[in-house]
């Protein structure tokens, strides 16, 4: 694999580390070349313990961190990695996390070789967000594994952190202004030095928490774990030696990198793009901000940049490093589901063209504590370029994997305050676990199938909140019609409402994105799930039993207020209902072209409701729930109503670049730039609104007009994309 | 005279394990039969008989005491196969068991496949959306009702889920095992209105905390117990129609038998049953052998079951996982892997790399040596061409292998790891020992302790095949085969042997300083219960033994441990116990004391044993076990030697045989490879001494 010009090692300081991609050795450190052929049976074996290395790293951070964060939520990472710092296993855990150690590796090899130098024995400590980090929040540990006096492999952890300081309980830090009212970043620094930790260093770094006990004990879990991994790696080492080990990861990486390359073969080369758009950069504001992202494919490689991004503003930026693991973290699922977490061959197809200085590539010193709304949005955009792009492969298994985006940016909704008992208390909302999955080629998403970036993290029960904190759930559910509709629907999310329970209030602060309009997006002519979002009831419950059986804001008598997702601070008091919901994953292929019969049994269900199947799929069910097939086929257009033949794209590309229609074979003119046929019509507009009954009116959180333009094929009408469009031209403003 | 019966059904084998009035045990097996569970219950005593020389009938006349684990519930579980269930909750919270706390993607599905997002989906769900009723009711963490419960409502919602085909009803509310009123509230109006309905009613079934899993093991509960009632009623018909006159106990998930009445109403109970038998036959020989760590493993056909016995006691939890459900239920904990004599072999056609699993051939078509059609090797075909099994005493000669098949399917392989067929089904089996002996290692850790500190038990078809060498890989230098040819029947052995237990659990949070005086009265409480079920279920011969415990976590941190206490145990005693413990499980440094210590729960667990009996005894027979020598393919020399081989019919303390040797027992091999040595000791156990 040979570096291209986009890749290059950048000012790091300010505007964030970017090192080439692939094996890195950029300073004289004695180590294991692993030139040497591992036979077939003693590399599987090698192998499935140099597997097994990151669970066992895991399992020793929830033993000894038994951080609710860190096992609940599942907010921690681990991974193996090359002694030319590529990841040979990333843990079955946070996965946003995957292309954060392999910089910080590449870091220390450049920055710390010759002071104070890389021993055996060593862990460097690092939260700084510049350097291949989310958010401060996020502390890594890295530590290079030496066998015999020579560099074999390095070994990292991160965990979410409960709080390492910034002007915000809990460091996420929504009103910041720059960096200097956050959490202090640091750069890797030598926590333990030749097996030893070193005081100084570590009450130097706990000293900036509100809770330095529990950051102690983290730091305690990063470094048991890489201590764990590295015992692990001697032992195989001593058994095998240090070459066949190198040798053995690798062979993983190279397996990782071939299959990977095998099946960008069976995909034509081209440009996917995306233009999306993120709300409200502090509390207060109204604006809506540009992001883009382009795909494009060249052979093996794949090229990513974000030109046309927005400048970096408020506190909605991220860093370089966030938006490259997260667009890592989407190819790893979509391009190496089978591959077991093996990194590192992956990241070798993978290019990234930054743009210092906006939102997805923030410059030191603008505040990126908030480094997850950024996250999420590349996440979302990734989903959609990669899933573009995989169902053009003549390779079926590939192009049946392609998918519409998940829930979206996940709602920081923290409640504290004095509970029933006198005891302080603060804790995130983790019912947002339950997210939603997004619709496939050929199947529909998972109703409240989890967080796609954290497949291990549980939601909470309902009796584990009201244990610990004072609030009782009117309800929790599934939430009908979340899931965007499409041939093939996107999964459902839910919904919580609680209200102060034996106490007087509850203090409430919001930090959230994708309220104004849906996040988690269709494709090709799927529409997006849901919006985000929470309203209060104030004085909403009449005081006994009735009102705590309350089952819809819609019921109460009070009005109800939409909250701004942005809110440094408000109460709850006793009396008033507190609702939050979370998005739904967007829909795959046009909803009238679902199976009637489909509908219908999501209706029975409970999963939509008939006006939806009505107004989004054009099903029409009697009233026993029976499918109407006359008023149904006449509401659909009396046109094509079979189902369009099965396959990833909806439409056929000859060798000319002519695309037709694959339900009708009409033609739907050239392929242009980005992915798309520019012969599609507008078929309709949709209102927010008319979207889901959950997404609110745009005009409350911002100024710009959106709506959803549905293109299609002007024979048939059948659906073939369908997108945001924002500002001028749109209906209504 | 037969005095004792144990009965396991498993996936493929029903095991029957007889024990006579001299303590002499006889052990027989016969292939389940899916289609009536009770044709394979009635061959496999038989079986057990015949190898005493006698028969099934004269064993139903003799026993006075028949202990049953079978596989029933979790088949059911398997193939979809319950009851319609219809469930009651909480008014705006139906949906706890859908969302599965957004679990139900991942729970079960083996790590390496949990990126593969279009490969796992939620499970089929096991009640029908439409058949979830919320009530208006509402208790809150205090046990405080909330919001008055209507008997009415609830008559009204039951009428019209029978209307529905509801043939069985969970009945799950938000704290109730706070507050059970309206949970009981519900049971008395549908008994009185439907009093042929199985009900399963959340605080009985799951005294616990966490409304997902308490939910779901009531829903199991009501799907799983129509039909598990049905064949526990037509086991007992026919017994007493073939003359049994005994008792007859049910072998559950917690290590323990309950009388069939009992195992009918919580039926989700036997999910484990199995597994728990072999358990309890495992601790009970630790016992004996004063061995302290022991990990179990138990290698079939498909899978590959680790258990352990840490300081004496069988390690319990009290969260199991049924399928893609989680339920929570005192039980053995029992980690399966897919790894097992099925499991097939195949090159990574990338990396070049040999792999085994995770795909199965099962038992349809199984194995190429089986001849059913099987082409692709797996590793009992490995086995059988480096001819540790005999082609002709498979099973005790009863399923012949076919060795050519077995070598073809080997070879497929061998060009293309660059070797002969004899150094790739050395190979396929080194990948497989080494998979096992990590997933060991990683549960044993995952307790806190060193594998190198245990001793392996090694039962089940293909364990004593290949337990020499996952042993050997964990640093572990001795392995027990247990009683030899009750081996392959060990969870019936385990049946057989287990006490009655009942555990009794009350879940409160409750904060330090904690009152003993109101924890005393609970805990009394619960012994008195413990004990009117030892007596209802009459029984016990003899005393009680009664243990309690306390389940204690830091604030703020996750983990839980159950402490052991006396009633008179005082708070700081109990404090202390719970950080000592916590430091050797967890690390030391690893509490947050600043938090504050909680207790989420007490429990009481009461044992008795079922009826007097002698102790195991066993006739050594004497006499030359050598049948002769066949070549068998050693790795560690690279090459075939001649390897004696033995008959273990009539093994007798004393035997000792150096390796490379084969020892073929009735339903398994041991496998004794070149440097190590075995032999029989005083408790007919095969021991291993590894080099």
């Amino acid at each position: 694999v040979t570096a291209v010009a986009s890749s290059r090692t950048q000012d790091w300081q300010r505007v964030g580390y970017l090192p080439d991609e692939g094996p890195f050795a950029p300073m004289p450190i004695d180590r294991w070349t692993g030139d040497a052929d591992v036979d077939p049976i003693t590399f599987e074996v090698v192998r499935h313990r140099i597997f097994l290395v990151t669970e066992e790293q895991g399992l020793t951070i929830v033993k000894v961190s038994g951080s609710p964060v860190a096992s609940f939520a599942h907010d921690f990472a681990t991974t193996i990695l090359t002694a030319d710092a590529e990841v040979v296993y990333f843990g079955p855990y946070n996965q946003a996390q995957v292309g954060t150690i392999d910089h910080n590796v590449k870091w220390i090899l450049e920055h710390r070789w010759d002071s104070p130098g890389i021993h055996d024995g060593d862990m460097f400590l690092a939260n700084d967000p510049w350097i291949g980090g989310r958010h401060q929040p996020d502390v890594r540990l890295m530590c290079p594994i030496f066998w015999e006096g020579k560099l074999l492999c390095w070994v990292g952890s991160v965990i979410h952190t409960y709080d390492v300081g910034g002007n915000t309980p809990g460091s996420f830090c929504p009103d910041a202004e720059d960096i200097f009212d956050e959490s202090l970043p640091t750069p890797p620094i030598a926590l333990v030095e030749r097996g030893v930790i070193r005081k100084d260093v570590e009450e130097m770094f706990v000293r900036r928490s509100r809770l330095p006990e529990l950051v102690t004990l983290d730091l305690r879990a990063l470094v048991a774990s890489s201590t764990v991994a590295r015992q692990r790696v001697h032992e195989l080492a001593a058994r095998y030696g240090g070459e066949v080990v190198a040798a053995s990861m690798n062979k993983v990486v190279t397996a990782a990198d071939r299959r990977v390359a095998d099946r960008l073969e069976t995909v034509p080369d081209g440009t996917w793009s995306h233009h999306g758009v993120i709300e409200i950069s502090l509390p207060g504001d109204r604006s809506t901000y540009e992001l883009q992202m382009t795909l494009r494919k060249e052979g093996r490689l794949l090229i990513f940049d974000h030109d046309g991004t927005h400048p970096q503003i408020g506190s909605l930026n991220t860093t370089v490093g966030n938006w490259r693991s997260s667009i890592i973290a989407v190819a790893n699922r979509l391009l190496g589901f089978d591959l077991m977490h093996a990194t590192g061959g992956i990241v070798r197809h993978l290019r990234f063209d930054s743009r210092p200085g906006t939102i997805v590539s923030a410059e030191f010193p603008c505040s990126v504590s908030n480094g997850q709304f950024g996250g999420a949005a590349t996440m979302d955009m990734a989903t959609i370029c990669l899933s573009r792009m995989m169902a053009t492969s003549s390779d079926p298994e590939l192009a049946s994997r392609a998918m519409a985006g998940c829930t979206s940016s996940f709602p920081v909704s923290v409640l504290s305050g004095t509970g029933r008992n006198g005891e302080r208390y603060g804790i995130l909302n983790l019912d947002a676990m339950g997210g939603a999955i997004g619709a496939f080629a050929g199947r529909d998403g998972a109703d409240t199938g989890g967080q796609i970036w954290d497949p291990g993290s549980l939601m909470p029960n309902v009796e584990y909140a009201e244990q610990y904190f004072p609030v009782l759930y009117l309800y929790r559910r599934e939430l009908v019609d979340s899931g965007g509709p499409g041939r093939f629907r996107g999964g459902n999310s839910a919904v919580l409402a609680l209200t102060p329970h034996k106490v007087d209030r509850i203090e409430l602060s919001l930090g959230a994105s994708g309220w104004a309009f849906p996040t988690a997006l269709g494709v090709f002519g799927g529409y997006p799930g849901c919006a985000s979002g929470a309203r209060l009831a104030r004085g909403a419950l009449p005081e006994g039993a009735d009102g705590l059986l309350v089952q819809s804001m819609d019921d109460l008598a009070t009005p109800v207020e939409d909250l701004q997702p942005k809110i440094r601070r408000t109460t709850i008091e006793h009396g008033d209902v507190y609702e939050l919901w979370w998005s739904g994953a967007g829909g795959y292929g046009d909803p009238f072209r679902r199976d009637p019969g489909a509908v219908a049994e999501d209706v029975r269900r409970g999963a939509v409701s008939r006006e939806a199947a009505r107004r989004a799929y054009g099903v029409v069910l009697d009233e026993t729930g029976n499918l109407d097939a006359d008023a149904t086929h006449a509401l659909r257009g009396g046109g094509v109503d079979v189902s369009p033949p099965a396959g990833s794209l909806p439409w056929l590309v000859d060798a000319a670049g002519q695309a037709s229609c694959r339900s009708c074979g009409g033609a739907v003119g050239t392929m242009r730039a980005g992915g798309c046929p520019d012969g599609l019509v507008g078929l309709r507009e949709i209102a927010m609104q008319d979207l889901s009954p959950h997404n609110r009116d745009p005009a409350m959180f911002i100024d710009e007009p959106v709506e959803l333009v549905v293109w299609g094929c002007p024979t048939c009408g059948t659906a073939h994309d369908a997108e945001l469009v924002f500002g001028e031209g749109v209906a209504g403003s | 005279m037969f005095v004792a019966a144990g009965i396991d059904i498993g996936g493929t084998f029903t095991d029957c394990v007889l024990l006579d009035s001299d303590g002499r045990v006889f052990a027989g097996k016969a292939s389940t039969t899916r289609g009536d569970l009770l044709e394979g219950f009635f061959n496999a005593i038989h079986a057990a008989a015949l190898a005493a020389g006698r028969t099934g009938a004269d064993a139903i006349r003799e026993v006075r005491d028949l202990a049953h684990g079978t596989t029933v519930a979790t088949n059911i579980m398997v193939q979809n196969a319950g009851a319609r269930v219809g469930l009651l909750t909480t008014r705006g919270h139906a949906d706890a068991v859908t969302i599965q706390r957004s679990a139900g993607r991942i729970v079960g599905v083996p790590t390496t496949e949990i990126l593969d997002l279009l490969a796992a989906d939620k499970p089929h769900p096991l009640v029908d959306r439409t058949c979830i009723v919320e009530i208006d009711e509402r208790v809150d963490v205090d046990g405080d009702v909330i919001a008055r419960l209507d008997p009415t409502q609830v008559e009204s919602a039951i009428a019209e889920l029978v209307a529905q085909g509801v043939d069985a009803v969970a009945i799950a509310y938000l704290w109730s095992f706070r507050n059970a009123r309206h949970e009981n509230e519900s049971r008395d109006v549908i008994a009185r209105s439907h009093p042929g309905l199985f009900l399963s009613i959340s605080h009985e079934v799951s005294p616990s905390w966490g409304e997902y899993e308490r939910s779901m093991t009531a829903v199991i509960n009501s799907y799983v117990g129509i039909e598990t009632g049905d064949y526990l009623g037509r086991m007992r018909d026919e017994l007493t129609e073939r003359g049994y006159l005994g008792s007859v106990a049910i072998m559950e998930s917690t290590g323990g038998v309950a009388d069939p009445l009992s195992a009918s109403r919580f039926p989700v109970r036997l999910i484990l049953s199995g597994p728990a038998g072999a358990l309890v036959a495992s601790a009970d020989l630790a016992a004996e052998l004063e061995l302290p760590n022991v990990i179990t493993s138990d290698m079939g056909g498909t899978s590959f079951d680790v258990g352990l016995v840490i300081a004496g006691s069988i390690v319990r939890t009290d969260r199991t996982t049924v399928g893609r459900y989680e339920i929570q239920l005192p039980s053995v904990d029992v980690r399966s892997i897919g790894s097992g004599g099925g499991s097939i072999a195949w090159v990574d056609d990338i990396s070049g790399g040999l792999r085994v699993g995770p795909r199965s051939a099962a038992a349809m078509p199984g194995p190429a040596a089986y001849g059913r059609g099987g082409t692709e090797p797996t590793v009992t075909d490995a086995d059988l061409v480096l001819g540790y099994l005999d082609p002709d005493f498979f099973l005790g000669g009863a399923l012949k292998l076919d060795r050519d098949a077995a070598a073809a399917a080997v070879k497929q392989l061998a060009p293309r790891l660059g070797v002969d067929v004899f150094a790739a089904a050395a190979g396929i089996r080194r990948v497989v020992d080494s998979q096992m002996a990590d997933a060991i290692r990683l549960l044993t850790l995952a307790q806190g302790h060193d594998p190198r500190d245990f001793t392996i038990f090694a039962f089940g078809g293909a364990g004593p095949v290949h337990a020499a060498d996952y042993a050997r890989e964990l640093g572990i230098t001795r392995v027990v085969v247990p009683r030899a040819n009750v081996a392959s029947a060990w969870s019936a052995y385990g049946a057989a042997s287990a006490d009655a237990v009942v555990v009794e659990q009350h879940v409160e949070v409750i904060s330090e300083p904690f009152d003993m005086r109101y924890a005393r009265e609970v805990l009394a409480d619960l012994r008195s219960r413990c004990e009117e079920r030892l007596r209802d279920e009459g029984a016990v011969a003899g005393a009680i033994s009664l243990t309690f415990t306390a389940t204690m976590k830091y604030r703020l941190q996750i983990h839980a441990l159950d402490i052991e206490l006396e009633l008179d145990t005082a708070s700081d005693t109990l404090i202390t116990l719970f950080e000592h413990h916590y430091e050797e499980r967890y690390g030391q440094g690893s509490g947050y004391r600043a938090a504050g210590i909680e207790i989420t729960g007490v429990a009481c667990r009461a044992a008795g044993q079922r009826s007097q009996r002698p102790a195991a005894t066993t006739a050594p027979v004497q006499g030359d076990l050598a049948v002769g020598e066949r070549f068998a393919y050693w790795p560690s020399e690279g090459r075939q030697l001649p390897t004696r081989v033995f008959r273990g019919e009539h093994l007798h303390p004393g035997w000792r045989a150096e390796g490379p040797a084969v020892l073929d027992l009735p339903h398994t091999t041991v496998v004794i490879p070149p440097g190590d040595v075995g032999h029989v000791d005083r408790f007919q156990n095969v021991v291993l001494e590894l080099a």
